[in-house]
């Protein structure tokens, strides 16, 4: 009789303990949405660009989405482009060669070579038909092939769908006719309560978003290179550039299903350590259109970017991959400008402390990394309202 | 003796434990209720008109609409909210067709390069979209403020409208402008 009730005592705890341990990670993807939808100091939301890769494991595969979800992150990035056959990809790059083992000559594309005997093996997806990219397997970071095939984005994520429920999925749709066809994807395989499209806000306008996304969530993105454009092309009845921006980007925010607004944002000021986040604001171009969405309510989320790639023998060039495959460059080789707004004159988004600061969603390379540093300055305070 | 049996003499004891506790809790929470809910006010009762008083008014009640009354300022809202705000009006076929038709005669040809794109009424409201292209005789600041205060003002107000707030004006490569404007029946 003790001995059984000895036991029960230890199957009852053991339960509890494990419990507590899913409650840990048992986000409600619902009640993220919603929390990303709202400033909250005491509640940044984190996503995993690309999800968590490493050796032996791809970005934006399979298994970068299940390291996510095993950090206890709540939501995970994926790219999607097209193929020459306008199907959809789970791949960043332009191109094929750096994250693929695509050939035509037997060797593998170099990231550090511009031979062109090496572009040949680095060819643009949009250019490449369904029936060659089912052929090939992923490369990891280090650049090793790995055994994870290539798989089109629907299959991938019917793959990852069938053991997750409690990860939102944002895909960062590079291409118009994308939008369309990934919110076709998410109701076929009814994750719309858990997937969010995002994609550069010059790709539609606000008046034809909604026929894209047919009321999906959605995020624009707009970062200093595009603010240019849009001041000379919405809202011409507003006097000033900057109520032009701040209307468009209005019209895009009381549109169904938005989210929140991502802006590139690379300027940031004030302190950089420590527990607490106040003291640190925008700068830069973009300041007025932060300061428009923020008075109006309107959530701003960012992208928090660490070095991809470090030197290594025989692997020279430290920094952050180009689109197309190529390493590396520093991130100040890659700042905007804008004639009616200044110009991007240094980028301080890897400052994990200060993009959890100013923005209510980061979409951060280490998502682990940010999660323990919002726990640590507060950020987290209210991580119980978004399980279920 | 089993553990059962020794609890069994208590259990009178037990149950009328078990039961105080219930009237104390139910008791407390009663009386947080009822303080949340007056806000600690005491609450009056407002004396209401009974099912059989006859009405005062004796005139055609309308449809029921989910438009208000007034319009908010159509200058401080997103192109959306201004949608939406059209959307809650319904539609009066018989004033609606006549204005739109009415508007598109009016409107088209009021100047150089102007098209009427589309007209489409509700029960006081009407929106109306159109282009109007630039030109090196007339640059696009000139054609801006020819959309924001010109010839399609008249128009609107021969077809006894008034416009809503200047209205979206957007602008392709070429310098071609689109324009979105919200009129109203005039008071």
């Amino acid at each position: 009789m003790r001995l059984s009730k000895f036991r029960l005592a230890v199957l009852f705890a053991a339960t509890a303990l494990s419990s507590a341990a899913i409650a840990a990670t048992n986000y409600s993807p619902a009640k993220v949405i919603q929390a990303m939808k709202k400033d909250n100091a005491r509640l940044r939301i984190i996503a995993e660009h690309r999800g968590y890769f490493h050796q032996d494991c791809p970005e934006n595969s399979i298994c970068s989405v299940e390291e996510t979800t095993r950090e206890g992150v709540e939501a995970v990035e994926i790219d999607v482009r097209e193929s020459g056959d306008g199907t959809l990809w789970p791949i960043h790059d332009t191109t094929l060669g750096r994250m693929t083992n695509y050939s035509l000559n037997g060797r593998l594309f170099d990231p550090y070579s511009t031979s062109q005997e090496n572009e040949y093996s680095n060819p643009e997806i949009s250019r490449v038909r369904d029936g060659l990219l089912e052929k090939l397997k992923l490369r990891d970071p280090l650049g090793a092939v790995t055994n994870y095939d290539f798989l089109p984005l629907e299959t991938m994520m019917h793959k990852v769908d069938q053991w997750n429920r409690n990860l939102v999925y944002i895909f960062d749709i590079k291409t118009k006719s994308g939008i369309s066809k990934t919110a076709d994807m998410i109701r076929r395989l009814g994750i719309q309560d858990r997937s969010i499209l995002k994609f550069n806000s010059n790709l539609t306008t606000p008046s034809s978003v909604r026929a894209l996304t047919g009321g999906l969530y959605f995020v624009p993105v707009i970062g200093t290179g595009s603010l240019d454009y849009i001041a000379d092309h919405f809202h011409q009845e507003k006097s000033s550039p900057a109520d032009r921006v701040g209307a468009y980007a209005l019209d895009y925010a009381h549109t169904a299903g938005f989210v929140y607004f991502e802006l590139r944002n690379k300027m940031l000021r004030g302190n950089t350590s420590g527990s607490n986040l106040d003291g640190v604001y925008f700068d830069g171009p973009m300041l007025k259109l932060d300061s428009i969405l923020a008075f109006s309510g309107v959530p701003i989320g960012g992208f928090s970017p660490q070095v991809e790639h470090y030197g290594r023998n025989g692997q020279p060039g430290t920094g952050y991959y180009s689109v197309d495959g190529h390493c590396c460059t520093p991130l100040e080789a890659r700042l905007d400008s804008s004639r009616y707004f200044g110009n991007d004159t240094r980028d301080d988004r890897s400052n994990t402390h200060q993009m959890i600061a100013v923005n209510q969603v980061i979409i951060a390379e280490r998502a682990g990394d940010a999660l323990a540093e919002a726990r640590r300055t507060g950020a987290r305070a209210d991580q119980n309202s978004i399980l279920y | 003796m089993s553990p059962r049996a020794s609890v069994l003499p208590h259990r009178p004891l037990l149950i009328a434990a078990i039961m105080l506790l219930v009237v104390i809790g139910l008791s407390v929470a009663l009386w947080h209720h009822r303080a949340s809910d007056a806000g600690g006010q005491a609450i009056a009762v407002v004396a209401g008109r009974s099912a059989d008083t006859p009405s005062p008014a004796a005139v055609p009640v309308a449809p029921p609409s989910a438009a208000p009354a007034t319009l908010p300022d159509f200058d401080k809202l997103s192109d959306p909210e201004r949608r939406a705000v059209f959307d809650i009006h319904p539609r009066d076929e018989a004033w609606a067709s006549i204005q739109e038709a009415a508007l598109r005669r009016r409107l088209s040809g009021l100047a150089d390069g102007l098209s009427i794109t589309g007209v489409t009424c509700t029960d006081r409201l009407c929106v109306v979209e159109g282009r109007l292209a630039t030109s090196p005789a007339r640059g696009r600041e000139q054609a801006v403020a020819l959309l924001k205060n010109g010839p399609l003002d008249h128009g609107y107000g021969d077809a006894g409208m008034t416009k809503l707030g200047v209205g979206t004006i957007n602008a392709d490569d070429d310098g071609t402008l689109t324009f979105t404007q919200y009129i109203a029946r005039a008071a």
